[in-house]
């Protein structure tokens, strides 16, 4: 116990040391540990600033599908909106038609109906948003990773398939959390 | 109480340049940093607000979906060399998002940070909604070097300036006072030793040519006036000190040669010659032809002497001759008869054949007399014993008239003497 005081002592001392003698031009960071958004609802209206989809000047509210079994989602959607433009959410089951939807939300939505939505969806122009790596895998064009850290990733080729115009900064963000991340 | 010694030309134009230059150097240079370091200062400014700008448009996506490590690579993107050194990120409600600093600072960029830090700030805003905010800090380290290097322009640019001033100032205050110091050589030759052929060489400066051209033509009015000048006084000293007849010495000249002679104490003799009756040969033949007899005598009398002798006419007739130094007493007694033998040769003059008759005394200082009327009145007593026994004896001056003129007639000597005074006056009053 003793002993174990002592080490400690000195691992500090030779921490504060290391502190002192850091060199002149080094950056000291002070970010916060805690990133992302906390629901895919926030994402979703991040998404809409830096997403074009194609005959947008026809687009007078951003529709959003989700495909929730339990909970009413639509909630996080109330009063919001994006580009001087308010979100109308509603939810779908997987054999509804998905023409109206912009956005077609399958964050919370089983794996079954998520993969034939995600398939039904494939060359619409929908920006589908799912959970995890596998969601991207799959074809889906922005894969959250609430359960790993926070943030998501971009599937460009996805959102090229669906005639979506990604935003630089939104692939920066979703390209940086793939290199960063190396996946995980 | 002594006056202030005055200061020189040279002086002068160079206090005033180098017044006027220092002067101009420092309005210059404190003006161009005081300018610089204003446009500098506002440029820095407007370029880290800049950067603040686009820094927080490329936050935008990163505060919005509060990605922190998305939010620092941003701010670390900001490229080293532009000098922030504190770059914050916050969110709507002000708390950071990422911050990144510049950690120890060198105490040069502590000391340039303390007169040169600069802050701006931008607002992240995305869909017309702010999200939050942008900081960026910087110590002015690209300021200051530019201001450095602003001010050591300047220091180059003020020495090479004033040295280009203390060059030009030599070369215009050589150029101004050398020709005055040439024009003062010459007055000086001219003041001091009368050099009036000096002239000063031209100059390339209208104002002082036009001086040193009118100083000339004042110096030609001076030399010409001068050389009048000397030519009236040896004309008045040949009238005041030579008799107009015969051109010997006069009375006044005599004088003052047998004063220096006996005053240097050695021992002096004097002839007194007297041309026997010649009254006779005035009253007779006319004043000319007794003028022409004596300038004859004269001229008989100045080539008969000894080189150091000194002949004069003190009167009508009368002529004396200064021996100084004198020999013995039997050498003065041997001249004597010599010169006495030479006058009384037969001289033709005009149409008249004369056999002159001179009387002759003499007189020797230190053993006939003691100054110079003694001397004089000895030599002269002396004459008028020799003519007393003379006029006894018979002798006295006599011509006949020749055959034939063989020299021209006698010039008019009273004329000439009137000429020669009017010559004289005129020169005197007019300065000719």
């Amino acid at each position: 116990m003793r002993a174990s005081g002592v080490r400690r002592l000195f691992a500090s001392a030779i921490a504060a040391l290391c502190l002192v003698a850091a060199p002149d031009n080094a950056r000291a960071q002070d970010p916060g540990r805690n990133s992302g958004l906390g629901s895919a609802g926030d994402y979703v209206v991040g998404f809409v600033q830096y997403v074009r989809w194609p005959a947008e000047d026809g687009i007078r509210s951003w529709r959003v599908c989700i495909a929730a079994p339990v909970g009413d989602r639509t909630e996080a959607y109330a009063g919001r909106t994006a580009r001087g433009k308010p979100f109308v959410a509603h939810i779908v089951g997987a054999r509804d038609p998905l023409d109206d939807c912009h956005i077609l939300d399958l964050s919370d939505a089983p794996t079954a109906d998520a993969k034939l939505l995600l398939e039904r969806a494939r060359r619409l122009a929908i920006l589908t948003v799912g959970e995890g790596e596998r969601f991207c895998t799959a074809g889906g064009v922005a894969c959250l990773r609430r359960q790993e850290g926070g943030g998501f990733e971009i599937n460009l080729s996805a959102a090229q398939q669906a005639r979506l115009a990604i935003n630089a900064q939104l692939l920066m963000l979703g390209r940086k959390r793939q290199l960063a991340g190396g996946g995980s | 109480m002594s006056a202030p010694a005055a200061a020189t030309l040279a002086g002068r134009i160079r206090a005033a340049l180098v017044v006027v230059t220092v002067l101009a150097i420092v309005v210059v240079t404190v003006g161009a940093l005081a300018v610089g370091y204003h446009a500098l200062r506002a440029q820095m400014h407007a370029h880290l607000r800049s950067l603040a700008v686009v820094t927080a448009t490329q936050s935008q996506a990163a505060l919005l979906f509060q990605d922190r490590r998305a939010a620092e690579d941003v701010l670390r993107a900001i490229p080293a060399d532009e000098g922030v050194t504190l770059a914050e990120l916050r969110d709507a409600s002000g708390a950071v998002i990422a911050r990144v600093a510049e950690s120890g600072q060198s105490m040069t960029g502590r000391l340039i940070g303390a007169v040169a830090r600069e802050a701006a700030r931008a607002e992240v805003v995305v869909d017309g909604r702010t999200l939050g905010s942008v900081s960026l800090e910087t110590d002015g380290e690209p300021f200051a070097r530019a201001l450095l290097a602003l001010l050591a322009w300047d220091l180059l640019g003020a020495l090479l300036a004033g040295a280009a001033v203390v060059v030009v100032a030599r070369r215009l205050t050589r150029r101004i006072t050398q020709p005055l110091v040439e024009l003062e050589a010459v007055i000086h030759g001219v003041r001091a030793q009368r050099d009036f052929g000096r002239r000063a060489p031209p100059c390339g400066i209208a104002e002082i040519d036009d001086l040193r051209t009118d100083f000339h033509a004042l110096l030609d009015e001076i030399q010409r006036r001068d050389a009048d000048l000397r030519r009236t006084n040896a004309a008045l000293k040949r009238l005041a000190l030579r008799d107009t007849l015969t051109g010997l010495p006069n009375r006044a000249m005599f004088e003052r040669a047998a004063l220096d002679a006996l005053s240097g104490g050695g021992r002096a003799g004097l002839l007194y010659f007297d041309v026997d009756s010649f009254k006779a040969v005035n009253d007779t033949l006319g004043h000319p032809v007794g003028d022409a007899l004596l300038k004859r005598i004269a001229q008989r009398l100045r080539e008969r002497l000894p080189p150091h002798a000194v002949p004069a006419r003190i009167g009508g007739d009368e002529f004396v001759v200064l021996l100084a130094p004198a020999g013995s007493p039997e050498e003065l007694r041997a001249l004597a008869s010599d010169v006495q033998r030479a006058l009384q040769a037969p001289l033709p003059i005009g149409t008249y054949l004369f056999s002159p008759g001179v009387s002759v005394g003499y007189a020797l200082s230190g053993v006939d007399a003691r100054d110079v009327d003694e001397l004089v009145q000895v030599a002269d007593q002396a004459m008028y014993a020799a003519k007393a026994e003379r006029r006894e004896s018979g002798a006295r001056t006599q011509w006949e008239a020749l055959p034939e003129a063989d020299e021209p007639a006698p010039q008019d000597p009273v004329a000439d003497w009137e000429r020669a005074m009017a010559a004289a006056k005129e020169s005197v009053l007019f300065g000719k």
